[in-house]
């Protein structure tokens, strides 16, 4: 799908009613209507970039790109639900990009850094924060589009056809990379219970 | 719980805070950007980039209409005209048959006749119907001078009497228009007597009553390095009522003494 092209209804959660006027003085120039759409939207796209990078200052660097990015494609945005698919979109081809680079560099990931860095885990919920620490590591241990399959339909809590069209992949690859990285998730959870 | 709600939990997005907000507006302020639109630099290097390619264009541009120019003014000039021999006609002079006169080779010098016994047409002017050159003139490089004698009235008849006249102004106005010849009439001689001719020319018209024609002789002296002189007489008109005129006659007797083959040289 072209960044263009409004999504059908690519959007994780509606739309506030004033993004429509903040976006619009925000193609007119506006720094501070931009500053508030920055703030409505940096904790996703942050999120989503702290999710495959697992650092926070890659994760800052990369979000920060991402949103230079929709200043200079501002006009071409034509609501705030675009505004929604175009910022997943771009913030999941980005990390996706640059997971591919680190892999053909040879870099990877150290789990063990991320675990060490206060700063990039999640604030915890109120469930068991080991547990949720230990699947985001067994996350970043996921291929590129698995990751973005499963942080889009978990953490954006967008559906399957609508990562599909973020993505620009197709439906039942999209429904596949959800299925093996459930089942993979649960295999390691239990014998992480197992073995433990 | 369930596995899924697991990962919603832990996957809350986390909110960078305002500083991550700040840096982003310092970046976008950095970049000088409009929403959208060109920055000033970018835009003064796209408008550079179009200037040098319209300087580019405009000088290539130029550069083809000064070539094409160059090259129509370089088809429309005429060749130069071949000199004219002055000394001995080559073997493609041909000499024009006229009975009364010394050959003319004005015209023909330098032409081969495409078939024995006529004269080469001129080659056809170009289809750019460029106009001919004007007639240069010849270049004799010999300078002399011609004492004309005045004219002998033999002839009784009026009417051959002014003919002759006519025939005498006619020659020497001729005279006069050749840069390379002096020309000296009697009384001029006498005003400066240390002055010689190398030809002196004389005119007669002939009393000539009882054949019915008129006849006016040109009679040509020169001194020869032995001593003497050499004589030659040309009829220069012998007709009452001529089908050219007195300067025509005269310009041709003239350029025959001049372009030769001069019989007193």
């Amino acid at each position: 799908m072209d960044s263009q092209s409004a999504p059908s209804s690519a959007s994780a959660a509606p739309a506030p009613a004033g993004e429509a006027s903040l976006l619009q003085l925000a193609q007119d120039g506006d720094r501070e209507a931009f500053r508030q759409l920055v703030i409505q939207h940096q904790a996703r796209v942050f999120g989503i970039a702290l999710r495959f990078t697992g650092q926070r200052s890659d994760a800052e660097e990369l979000a920060q790109d991402v949103f230079v990015k929709l200043h200079a494609a501002l006009v071409r945005i034509t609501s705030a639900a675009h505004l929604t698919h175009w910022l997943l979109r771009t913030v999941s081809h980005r990390a996706i990009d640059r997971l591919r680079q680190q892999a053909r560099q040879g870099s990877r990931v150290s789990l063990e850094v991320l675990g060490e860095d206060p700063q990039a885990l999640a604030p915890e919920s109120t469930h068991d924060p080991l547990a949720a620490a230990q699947l985001r590591r067994l996350l970043l241990q996921l291929q590129p589009d698995a990751r973005a399959v499963m942080l889009l339909r978990y953490q954006e809590d967008l559906d399957p056809t609508d990562i599909a069209a973020v993505l620009e992949m197709p439906l039942a690859t999209v429904k596949s990379h959800l299925r093996r990285s459930l089942e993979w998730l649960r295999a390691q959870c239990a014998g992480g219970q197992h073995g433990s | 719980m369930d596995l899924e709600e697991q990962l919603r939990a832990s996957l809350a997005a986390p909110d960078p805070g305002t500083q991550f907000t700040d840096a982003v507006m310092a970046r976008v302020a950095r970049a000088g950007r409009r929403p959208g639109g060109i920055s000033a630099s970018g835009g003064a290097r796209r408008r550079s980039r179009w200037l040098t390619r319209f300087i580019f264009v405009g000088i290539m541009a130029a550069a083809g209409v000064a070539a094409a120019m160059l090259a129509e003014r370089l088809a429309r000039v005429p060749e130069p005209p071949m000199p004219a021999p002055v000394s001995a006609p080559g073997p493609g002079v041909v000499v024009t048959p006229d009975a009364t006169s010394a050959p003319d080779t004005r015209i023909t010098a330098g032409v081969r006749p495409d078939k024995p016994g006529r004269i080469a047409a001129p080659a056809a002017p170009s289809p750019a119907s460029v106009p001919a050159p004007p007639p240069q003139p010849v270049d004799v490089p010999v300078r002399f001078t011609i004492l004309l004698l005045p004219l002998n009235q033999q002839a009784q008849d009026a009417t051959d009497k002014a003919l002759a006249e006519t025939y005498y102004a006619a020659m020497i106005e001729e005279f006069r228009k050749v840069p390379q010849l002096r020309l000296l009439l009697q009384n001029e001689a006498a005003a400066s007597p240390g002055h010689a001719a190398d030809y002196v020319v004389a005119m007669t018209s002939r009393d000539t009553r009882d054949s019915g024609v008129v006849q006016i002789l040109g009679d040509i002296r020169s001194a020869q390095p032995q001593g003497g002189y050499s004589e030659a007489t040309r009829d220069l008109v012998t007709d009452r009522a001529p089908h050219y005129s007195a300067s025509e006659k005269a310009a041709e007797f003239v350029q025959s003494l001049l372009q030769g083959p001069f019989p007193l040289r």
